[in-house]
C-alpha cells in the first residue's frame, strides 16, 4: 500500500520515524560491531600477524586461493574456522534463547530448560564413555562425527519426551512443561553422574573439553554442517516474529488473532532444539548466551521480535567471539574452555542486569 | 451474520466416562449492528459459548456459521481479519509499551506501520492515547482493559473488502470487559461499543452486571446450566420470574433488580 | 542293593569332604594380592608372580591377561568393601591411589597394605620392583628384574648423541578429537621428556587444552602421542584431525608425529627400558645425524 504512509500526519510520521530509526540504527550498529569483532578475532592469537597480512588471507579465502605459507594457513586454517563457529553457534544460542524465552512467555526459559543441553549431555557422555563397549557399533557406524550426532539427537529426544509430558490433548501447559523439564533434567543428569563414575582417566578428559564448552575443533566439515542447522532455522525465524509477539499477551490472544499457536509453538522448540543441539554437538556445552543476550537486549529496545531476533543474532554472535577470543589468548598457550569464560563474563552481567531491574521496580 | 445451530460441549470427552455437558443444544441469532449481552450465573457456560464462536476451542457438537460458512471452514488468519475478540484479563510476559500492544491488533493485517491513525483512532475511541507511552505492565486493572479494547477497535475498526469489493461483515466479542472499570468508564466504553455496532459490526458481550446489560443491549441470551433458558428482547430482563430462575435470586431480590432494569431500559 | 548304594553315596561324600578341605588349605596358604596401580601390576608379572593376583583396578591394561581379571574400579575411587569381597592378604597400591580412608579401613579388616611411590625416573622404577619384590617376597627375582632393566635403560640413554642438541617435543594425550590436550611441566611425560634430554615445549604446569596455533608457535620438531590400545581402532580419523591441525608445525614437515602406547611410555614400569630404546629412536633417529634436512616445500 504506497498511498498509506501519506495519510499519516507530520509529528507522528517523525515519531515512527525515530522509533524505526533507532532501532535500525541498533542493528547497524551490532552488525559493524561483529564485522570489527571478526577482523579482530582473525588479528588475535600467539602467532604474530600484521593487518595486512590477514587481510590479505582473507581476501584469498574468499577468493579461494591455494594457501601460501605459514601466516595464510593459521589464518585461514586455524582462525578463520575458529571465529566462524564461534559467530554461528553465539547466533545460534542466543536466537534459539530469544525464541523459548517467547514461547515460554518466561524471561528464565533457557534453551537448557527444555532439555537439549542435558540431553546432548548426556548422549556425548555416553559415547564417550561406552565406546569400546555398549556404543562400539555406533561408533563404528557414524565414524568420526559419532559424538557430535549423538549429542544433536540427544538433545532432540530430550526436548521431545519433556514436550510430549508438558502437553495434553494438543494444549502445551508451560507450567507443567516446566516442571517436567525440570525433573527431567535432574534424570539426565544423575545419569550422565553414573556415566562419569564409570569412566576412566581418557574418558574423564575427554569429558572435560566437553563439559565446558570449546571452539577449538572446529573444522570445516563440522562448520558446513552447523551452518545448515543454524542458518536456515534463522531464516525461517523472521515468519514467526509477529507470532512471537502475538504470544507475549498469551495463547489465547494469539489464537484470537489468527495464528495456530500450537503448531508453531512446536516448530519453535523444534528449531531452537536443532540450533542448539547442533552448537552443543560441535562445541560442547555454552551456557548463559541463550539467557542473557534476549533479556539484555529488551532491557535496550524492548520486547517487539521483529527487531529482538536480529539484534540477538547480531549480540549472540559478537558476545561468544569475545568469549573465545580471551579463552584463547588469556593463559596462552594453554586454551581455556570457551564455556568456563563465558560463564565467567556471563554470572556478573547477568546478576547486575537483575538488580538493575529490581531497582528499576521499586523506584 | 452469526448463527449458532445446536451447540453442545461435553469435557471429558471420551464416552462412558462421567462427561460433563457444558453447553447442551444452544441456539443463538446475531445480525449486523445487532447488540447482544449473554448472561447467567457463574458456570452457566457463557465464557465457553465465546470460547467456541472465537474459535479459541474446537471440541464442540452443532454448528457455527459466519456469513454464511461455518467456521470449520475458516482459516485462523481470514476469522481475525473480520472477528476481535477481548478476553476478560490479559497479562503480558515482557514490558510492551501501550501503543505496541495496541499495534498488535494490526498484525492479522500486516499493516501495523502504515494504520498509525487507525490505531490512534482506536486508543482515542477507549480513552487511552494519553496512555500510550507507558509501559502496559504497570497500568491500573481498569487501564489495562481499555488498552485491550483499543487493540480490539483496531483489529477491525474498518471492514476488509473482498475481492469483488464487498464490505466483509466485522464481529465484535468481548468477555466480561468492563469488570475492572469505574462507573463512568463502564458507560463511556459500552456506548463507544454502541456506537461501533451502529456501523454494523456484530457485537456479543458477555455480561455480568445486569443492569449494564439492561441499559445497552438489543437482545439478551440468558443461559443456565449450559442450556439456553430465554432469549430476545432486553426487555426480558424486566421480567422477575426469568431473573430469580437465572441466578437463584429469592423472589423479593429479583423483583427489585427487574424494577432497576427497567429503569435503566428507560434511561 | 540298597546297603550298597548308601555306603557309594557315604564314600561319595567324604571323598568330596576331603578334597575340599584340601582346596581350601592350598588356598589358604597361598597370598591373595590386589594391585591398584598399572605399572605395579607389570611389575607382578614380570616377577612372574601372577598366580597371587586376585584383583587390579583400571589402569593396569598391560599384559592383555590383567584385563581378565576382576576390577575393584579406578584407582583414586577406591572402595572398601568392593576389595574386601576379594579376600586379599596383600594390598599392592602406589602412593597415588586413594582414597586414603579405604587403606586405613582395610588396614583395620587385617589386609596388608604396601604402598609405593612413583618417582618418575629409572631409578624410581628399580625401586618401585624391589618394593613389590620384597612385598611378594621374592626379593632374589626383583633384584634379577630390577638389574636387567637398569642395563637396558642405560644403554638406552648411552645410544643418545652425545653432541645432539635437545629436541623440541611435543607431548599429545590422545584424548579422543576435540582438541590438543598437551603435557606441561610436572607430568610423567615431562619426566620422560626430561631423562631423554629432550625439551618439552609447554611450560605450563600438568595437562591443559592447547589451541593448534600456539602449538604451532611454540615450533616442536617431534610430535609424540599416546594412545591406550583400546582407543587404537578410530585413531585413524584422529590422526587424520590431529594432522590438520598440526600442519605446518616442523614436526609434521619432517614426518616426525608417532603415536605410542600409554601404559608403556607413561607407565614407569618394567618396560621402561623398552619405552627409552623406541624413543631415542624417535627422538634421535639415525638419519637426521647425517641428513641435513628433508624440508619440503
Amino acid at each position: 500500500m504506497p498511498g498509506a504512509a501519506i495519510r499519516l500526519q507530520g509529528p507522528r510520521l517523525a515519531l515512527l520515524q525515530s522509533a524505526a530509526l533507532r532501532q535500525a540504527l541498533l542493528i547497524f550498529t551490532a552488525a559493524g560491531l561483529l564485522v570489527l569483532l571478526i577482523l579482530l578475532s582473525l588479528r588475535t592469537g600467539p602467532v604474530e600477524l600484521t593487518n595486512a597480512q590477514v587481510l590479505q588471507s582473507l581476501w584469498n579465502a574468499i577468493t579461494f586461493a591455494d594457501i601460501q605459507g605459514q601466516s595464510d594457513w593459521v589464518v585461514r586454517e586455524l582462525r578463520l574456522p575458529r571465529t566462524l563457529l564461534a559467530v554461528l553457534i553465539g547466533a545460534g544460542l542466543a536466537a534459539a534463547g530469544a525464541v523459548t524465552q517467547g514461547v515460554f512467555r518466561n524471561p528464565l526459559a533457557d534453551p537448557g530448560l527444555i532439555g537439549v543441553a542435558s540431553g546432548a549431555a548426556l548422549a556425548a557422555v555416553a559415547v564417550i564413555v561406552l565406546k569400546d563397549s555398549l556404543l562400539a557399533f555406533w561408533v563404528v557406524v557414524m565414524g568420526p562425527l559419532a559424538l557430535p550426532i549423538a549429542a544433536f539427537l540427544g538433545g532432540l529426544a530430550v526436548t521431545l519426551v519433556i514436550y510430549r509430558l508438558g502437553t495434553r490433548n494438543g494444549q502445551t501447559q508451560v507450567a507443567t512443561l516446566l516442571l517436567a523439564g525440570v525433573a527431567i533434567n535432574v534424570l539426565t543428569g544423575a545419569l550422565t553422574g553414573i556415566l562419569t563414575y564409570m569412566a576412566d582417566d581418557q574418558a574423564l578428559r575427554s569429558m572435560t573439553f566437553w563439559s565446558m564448552g570449546s571452539l577449538a575443533h572446529g573444522r570445516w566439515p563440522e562448520i558446513a554442517a552447523l551452518s545448515v542447522c543454524i542458518i536456515l532455522p534463522l531464516c525461517f525465524l523472521p515468519r514467526f516474529a509477529r507470532l512471537l509477539n502475538a504470544l507475549l499477551l498469551g495463547e489465547a490472544v494469539a489464537t484470537h488473532l489468527g495464528y495456530r499457536v500450537q503448531q508453531a509453538k512446536l516448530w519453535l522448540i523444534a528449531v531452537a532444539a536443532l540450533m542448539v543441539g547442533a552448537g552443543v554437538a560441535v562445541a560442547g556445552m555454552i551456557g548463559f548466551i541463550g539467557l542473557v543476550v534476549p533479556h539484555l537486549l529488551r532491557l535496550l529496545i524492548g520486547p517487539d521480535h521483529r527487531v529482538l531476533l536480529p539484534a540477538s543474532v547480531l549480540l549472540g554472535a559478537s558476545l561468544l567471539l569475545i568469549a573465545d577470543m580471551i579463552a584463547r589468548t588469556w593463559l596462552a598457550p594453554a586454551d581455556l574452555p570457551v564455556g568456563l569464560v563465558m560463564a565467567v563474563i556471563g554470572g556478573p552481567v547477568f546478576l547486575s542486569l537483575l538488580l538493575q531491574q529490581v531497582k528499576h521496580n521499586r523506584g | 451474520m452469526l448463527n449458532v445451530k445446536h451447540l453442545s460441549v461435553n469435557l471429558g470427552s471420551s464416552a462412558g466416562r462421567s462427561s460433563k455437558t457444558l453447553l447442551n443444544d444452544i441456539n443463538l441469532h446475531l445480525g449486523y449492528g445487532e447488540k447482544l449481552a449473554v448472561l447467567g450465573a457463574n458456570g452457566a457456560g457463557k465464557s465457553t459459548l465465546l470460547k467456541c464462536i472465537c474459535g479459541e476451542f474446537s471440541n464442540y457438537q452443532g454448528d457455527i456459521i459466519l456469513d454464511h460458512l461455518s467456521l470449520k471452514f475458516w482459516s485462523g488468519a481470514e476469522r481475525a481479519r473480520q472477528m476481535a475478540v477481548m478476553p476478560q484479563k490479559v497479562e503480558l510476559a515482557f514490558p510492551f509499551r501501550v501503543d505496541q500492544v495496541v499495534a498488535l491488533g494490526r498484525a492479522p493485517h500486516g499493516d501495523e506501520l502504515h494504520s498509525t491513525a487507525l490505531q490512534r483512532a482506536a486508543m482515542q475511541c477507549a480513552d487511552v492515547w494519553h496512555l500510550r507511552r507507558r509501559n502496559y505492565s504497570g497500568l491500573s486493572g481498569g487501564e489495562q482493559q481499555r488498552v485491550q479494547l483499543a487493540r480490539v477497535l483496531a483489529q477491525i475498526w474498518r471492514a476488509e473488502k473482498n475481492a469483488d469489493g464487498r464490505e466483509l461483515p466485522r464481529y465484535l466479542l468481548l468477555d466480561e470487559c468492563t469488570s475492572a472499570l469505574d462507573p463512568a468508564h463502564q458507560h463511556s466504553i459500552m456506548q463507544r461499543v454502541g456506537e461501533f455496532a451502529g456501523q454494523g459490526v456484530a457485537v456479543l458481550a458477555v455480561m455480568h452486571d445486569i443492569s449494564l446489560a439492561a441499559c445497552w443491549a438489543d437482545r439478551v441470551l440468558i443461559l443456565r446450566h449450559g442450556e439456553v433458558l430465554a432469549c430476545g428482547a432486553v426487555e426480558l430482563l424486566a421480567d422477575a420470574q426469568l431473573l430469580a430462575e437465572a441466578y437463584a435470586l429469592d423472589m423479593p431480590l429479583a423483583q427489585r433488580y427487574a424494577q432497576q432494569n427497567m429503569g435503566w431500559m428507560q434511561a | 542293593m540298597r546297603y550298597f548304594i548308601q555306603i557309594r553315596r557315604i564314600a561319595v561324600f567324604s571323598a568330596g569332604l576331603f578334597s575340599f578341605a584340601l582346596f581350601s588349605s592350598i588356598v589358604l596358604s597361598a597370598e591373595r594380592v590386589v594391585s591398584i596401580d598399572g605399572s605395579l601390576t607389570e611389575i607382578i608379572y614380570a616377577l612372574n608372580a601372577q598366580d597371587a593376583l586376585v584383583a587390579v583396578d583400571t589402569t593396569s591394561r598391560y599384559p592383555q591377561a590383567a584385563t581378565e581379571l576382576p576390577d575393584v574400579g579406578y584407582m583414586r575411587q577406591l572402595s572398601a568393601e568392593g576389595i574386601l569381597a576379594l579376600s586379599p592378604t596383600l594390598v599392592l597400591a602406589s602412593t597415588d591411589a586413594g582414597p586414603d580412608s579405604v587403606f586405613e579401613q582395610l588396614q583395620q579388616a587385617g589386609v596388608k597394605i604396601v604402598r609405593v611411590r612413583n618417582h618418575y625416573s629409572v631409578d624410581g622404577v628399580l625401586n618401585k620392583i624391589q618394593a613389590v619384590a620384597d612385598a611378594l617376597n621374592k626379593p632374589d627375582a626383583g633384584r634379577a628384574l630390577a638389574g636387567s632393566i637398569k642395563q637396558q635403560a642405560d644403554a638406552a640413554l648411552a645410544s643418545i648423541p652425545a653432541d645432539a642438541a635437545a629436541p623440541a617435543a611435543l607431548f599429545i594425550l590422545g584424548a579422543g578429537n576435540r582438541g590438543l590436550m598437551a603435557a606441561g611441566s610436572k607430568t610423567q611425560a615431562d619426566a620422560m621428556l626430561a631423562l631423554l634430554n629432550a625439551r618439552n615445549v609447554m611450560a605450563y604446569n600438568g595437562y591443559k587444552p592447547v589451541s593448534a596455533e600456539a602449538v604451532l608457535q611454540a615450533g616442536p620438531e617431534v610430535v609424540l602421542i599416546a594412545n591406550t590400545e583400546a582407543a587404537a581402532d578410530t585413531s585413524q580419523a584422529q590422526s587424520a584431525a590431529l594432522n590438520t591441525q598440526l600442519a605446518m608445525t616442523p614436526a609434521f614437515r619432517q614426518q616426525r608425529i608417532h603415536t605410542l602406547d600409554t601404559s608403556l611410555v607413561l607407565g614407569f614400569g618394567p618396560r621402561i627400558g623398552s619405552a627409552l630404546e623406541q624413543l631415542v629412536t624417535l627422538l634421535y633417529p639415525p638419519e637426521m645425524q647425517t641428513l641435513s634436512s628433508a624440508e619440503q616445500p
